[in-house]
């Protein structure tokens, strides 16, 4: 298990706990973000931050500093 | 229904996630041509049409995009709002068939609601091409509600739309809601708390088990309602509740209801849903290269700067023709009025001097206004603009805004107007108050005739790179108030950056045509009115008491002028430059036109001297710069203050932004003015 | 297929260079002043620094085109999108130029130097490499 900020681009990962509290906790889980959703990392902004991922067939970007608060296993 | 004369009425609302094609559905429904393009938060506020079908008149409210019922933006607050309180007669869910499963979400939040919902599934051309194929037959089974597959670009589905929410508005409204059961413990507590809430008698409106249930997953609006209509002693209970069954369900209530919801949706896709293998499509082939680690940042340059020079140098022979059609009117109107036996010389000089003058000399910019829509709406359509916000949401972190607060910044280029009311998709209230106060730094369309104009005067061969300088000026100048407010008044980081990323689509010439013509022609329409109406002020202060013929220096204008013009001496600036800019306080173009009017009226028969001659007189490359630099940063229009006040709802903060536009363009153009001279230029 | 691909991506990788090559001496040309080179590149640094881009997609991942991988593909791809927005604009303001002309009514005194004629025929020489893009058959991960 790990934190979904150091997921690599092009990793498979399975979302074990959404560690985001608050009114921005529960925007991610609406949009798909919960436990034991399927996740794929796309790729990290040139600059370093945020991220790119997909998820249910489409793509969302958040920062690494939220990222770091959900935690996923990498499933290949 | 309501039932009001003969015809018969009917409201529906067209709600969904963002960016799904609400606004085009609602275009094609009504024939209006509201604004699309492919990113989040096009639609902002809600937006009323109507068409007429079987005899029933129908009014269709477009809404902003909403993820879900629970809002967390102003935007969506808009559409919840109408959803629940207004209670249309049908609500038609879109529901991008490519995204199914995210927004399936909406459309169970949506039932729960009570809502009576036709579901259209719109992008079926794109859900095909990603291999899927959806039963639409079992889905509506499994959903209870009609579903109609669309492609609203192409118009396909309309007709079939357009019967769906006729079957549903006439429909007898009996209960067929889908309800999803949240296990038993769960739902012995909504029953519970939906008996309170029937017993309170300002709620009945709402559908009871929708509020128990947003009373358990601790809606605040919701929360705020039930204590509102004085039954704070429901919301007592539920808290008791949550509490009682957190502990039992070993997980938090609201994270049980999304995991329930989701988990229905996901039982219902894997009846209806066959899933395409993973291809490539265009999209990740350009999100690959335009993302990119390396090249991702010299692109977006790269693509700034093409839209420049394209909307410069295309519009040169439009600008040439308008200015040949004024010049020949400025020859004709005098004989043509004579012929028909007006010969008031205060009407000559009010045609010539006054409306050709000053209003032609505004309207050469009309090219200049269109090309820049024109590209704006193309980055809009294709979606780059959102790949523009993740690239940059980095930087913009660094100055205490978010990737999000990118997107107005950009659409400021156009209109700061539209550019602020865009930032109501940024959550965080700080977040959004900066990138508001620091928007009308973007240079505005409106400013670009000024630029034109004294660049071309005084900068002969380097217009494009010291206009250019003035966006970069606003852009830095902009960099520098954020990290201020932030530092002094909105301590604290930017919100989190929750953004979807559209596909990347081909836009069409069409669209971007519509486009450049809706913002075009609004700029057509401030010529017709605002700016007309300034340069008739400024004419007729201009040539009275005097009359037609009379010195200029002996009119009101001159008075007034002569007035304030101690302020701006030590920027080296006449009388003219302070009226120009005082009347461009209303709309920026009116600069133009007062120095168009100026011109006229002290060579009214002088062939030879242009207004760019003109210029020459009273102002030497530095001053003219240090000009330019002051109607960039001070007060864009009226307009926009307008939009300041009605968007940050605060008297407070809209003074302090002119106090501090005002204050600000002053002392740059001091700096300008003291530095160049130190250098030695003139 | 994979013989087509291997001959479109070998010349659109010449092209690249090409690019890459006017690009530089647009640039030069900027700092030192107009030279004598076929094509007239216009001394200007900004769209030197354009070329310049435009030829390093074409070219960076050409390994992988040949590999008939989709990052390759994507590298093309792109790299036929900037240069065909890029040739584009230059056309149009060509023609803008031309329009101008007849409007004000003088002879159009064609100056090859605005127009970045580089961009343009090299936008015309590489259109064999959309065939690629459109057939995308037999690529992979
Ligand atoms: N391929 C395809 N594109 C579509 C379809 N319908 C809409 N679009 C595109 O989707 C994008 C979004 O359309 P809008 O109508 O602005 O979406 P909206 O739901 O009003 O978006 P917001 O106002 O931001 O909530 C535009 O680029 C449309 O051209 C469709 O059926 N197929
Ligand atoms: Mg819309």
């Amino acid at each position: 298990m790990t934190r979904l900020s150091h997921v690599k681009p092009g990793k498979k990962a399975r979302i074990v706990h959404m560690g985001v509290k608050g009114p921005a906790g529960r925007r991610y889980r609406e949009m798909g973000m919960v436990r034991g959703e399927i996740i794929r990392v796309i790729r990290v902004a040139p600059l370093g931050d945020p991220i790119e991922i997909e998820l249910k067939g489409y793509h969302l970007s958040l920062r690494k500093e939220e990222a770091e608060l959900i935690i996923v296993k990498v499933i290949g | 229904m309501s039932r009001g004369g003969k015809t018969r009425m009917a409201k529906i609302a067209l709600a969904g996630n963002p960016n799904v094609g609400k606004t085009v559905i609602f275009n094609e429904l009504t024939g209006s041509r509201q604004h699309v393009g492919n990113w989040p938060g096009v639609t902002v506020e809600k937006k009323s049409g109507k068409y007429a079908y079987r005899g029933i008149e129908i009014e269709v409210i477009d809404l902003p995009g909403t993820y879900s019922l629970s809002p967390y933006s102003i935007d969506e607050k808009v559409a919840r709002d109408y959803i629940v309180e207004e209670k249309p007669d049908a609500v038609v869910n879109i529901v991008d068939a490519s995204n199914i499963e995210r927004n399936l979400y909406l459309t169970v939040q949506l039932l729960e609601a009570g809502a009576n919902v036709v579901v259209a599934l719109n992008m079926m051309d794109e859900a095909e091409s990603k291999g899927m194929k959806i039963d639409i037959g079992r889905l509506s089974d499994i959903l209870k509600v009609p579903v109609v597959p669309m492609v609203a670009v192409k118009g396909k589905g309309i007709g079939e739309m357009k019967d769906a929410i006729y079957e549903e508005i006439t429909r007898h409204k009996e209960h067929r809601h889908m309800a999803i059961g949240y296990g038993k413990d769960v739902e012995k507590a909504i029953v519970s708390l939906e008996e309170d809430v029937e017993r309170c008698p300002t709620l009945r409106k709402y559908r009871k088990r929708w509020v128990a249930i947003k009373l358990l997953e601790e809606d605040r609006e919701v929360i705020g309602k039930v204590k509102d209509a004085g039954c704070v002693h429901i919301v007592k209970k539920a808290e008791n509740i949550k509490k009682e069954l957190g502990k039992k369900l070993d997980d938090d209530l609201e994270t049980y209801f999304a995991d329930k919801r989701y988990e229905f949706v996901d039982d219902a896709l894997s009846i209806v849903l066959v899933k395409g293998k993973r291809v490539w499509t265009f999209s990740d082939m350009l999100d690959k290269v335009l993302t990119h680690k390396i090249f991702g940042i010299p692109i977006f340059l790269a693509m700034m700067w093409a839209a420049f020079q394209f909307t410069f140098a295309v519009a040169v022979p439009f600008m040439d023709a308008i200015d040949i059609f004024f010049q020949w009117l400025g020859e004709v109107s005098i004989p043509a009025l004579n012929s028909i036996w007006i010969t008031d010389p205060a009407i000559h000089s009010l045609v010539s001097e006054g409306i050709i003058g000053g209003l032609g000399s505004v309207l050469i910019f009309l090219p200049n206004i269109f090309l820049l829509f024109f590209v704006l709406s193309l980055m809009e359509d294709s979606g780059y603009l959102s790949r523009a916000a993740f690239v940059m949401d980095r930087a913009m972190y660094k100055i205490g805004l978010q990737g999000k607060s990118f997107v107005p910044m950009l659409l400021g280029f156009g209109c700061n107007v539209p550019a602020i009311m865009a930032t109501r998709t940024i959550e965080d209230r700080r977040d959004r108050l900066i990138t508001i106060l620091v928007n009308p730094l973007m240079s505005c369309s409106a400013r670009l005739p000024v630029y034109i104009l004294f660049a071309g005067a005084f900068f002969v061969g380097i217009e494009g790179s010291v206009i250019f300088s003035m966006y970069f000026m606003g852009i830095l100048l902009a960099i520098v108030m954020a990290v201020l407010l932030r530092r002094f008044l909105f301590r604290g980081k930017p919100s989190p950056l929750i953004m979807e990323m559209p596909p990347y689509r081909m836009p069409t010439l069409k669209s971007s045509a519509i486009h450049m013509w809706e913002k075009g022609s609004m700029f057509l329409k401030k010529a017709g009115t605002i700016i007309f109406l300034g340069v008739v002020i400024i004419w007729f202060l201009s040539t009275y008491p005097g009359g037609p013929g009379s010195d200029i220096e002996t009119s009101y204008v001159a008075t007034i002028g002569h007035l304030v013009q101690p302020i701006f001496a030590p920027l080296g600036w006449d009388w003219k430059a302070a009226i120009a800019l005082i009347f461009g306080f209303i709309a920026k173009e009116i600069v133009v036109g007062a120095y168009g009017t100026f011109y006229g009226i002290s060579n009214a028969d002088e062939e030879s001297a242009t207004l760019r001659g003109e210029l020459h007189n009273t102002f030497t490359p530095v001053s003219a710069y240090a000009f330019m630099a002051f109607v960039l940063i001070y007060v864009p229009c009226l307009a926009t203050i307008g939009t300041i006040k009605s968007e940050t709802g605060s008297w407070k903060w809209t003074l302090f932004a002119v106090a501090y536009m005002v204050s600000l363009a002053y002392m740059v153009a001091l700096v300008i003015t003291t530095v160049g001279h130190l250098l030695g230029f003139a | 297929m994979h013989g087509k691909v291997r001959a479109i991506g070998a010349y659109s990788a010449l092209i690249g260079i090409a690019y890459m090559v006017y690009g530089l001496i647009e640039i030069l040309e900027w700092m030192i002043g107009t030279l004598q080179i076929p094509l007239s590149p216009s001394p200007d640094i900004f769209a030197g620094f354009i070329l310049i881009i435009i030829g390093t997609i074409l070219i960076y991942r050409i390994g992988s085109l040949l590999d008939m991988k989709y990052e390759g593909l994507s590298f093309l791809f792109v790299g036929l999108v900037l240069s065909a927005i890029i040739g584009i604009m230059y056309i149009l303001i060509m023609g803008a130029d031309a329009l101008d002309a007849l409007v004000v009514g003088e002879p159009w005194n064609f100056d090859p130097t605005t127009y970045n004629l580089p961009a343009i025929v090299l936008f015309i020489l590489l259109l064999p490499g959309w065939l690629i893009v459109r057939d995308r058959e037999g690529f992979g991960e």
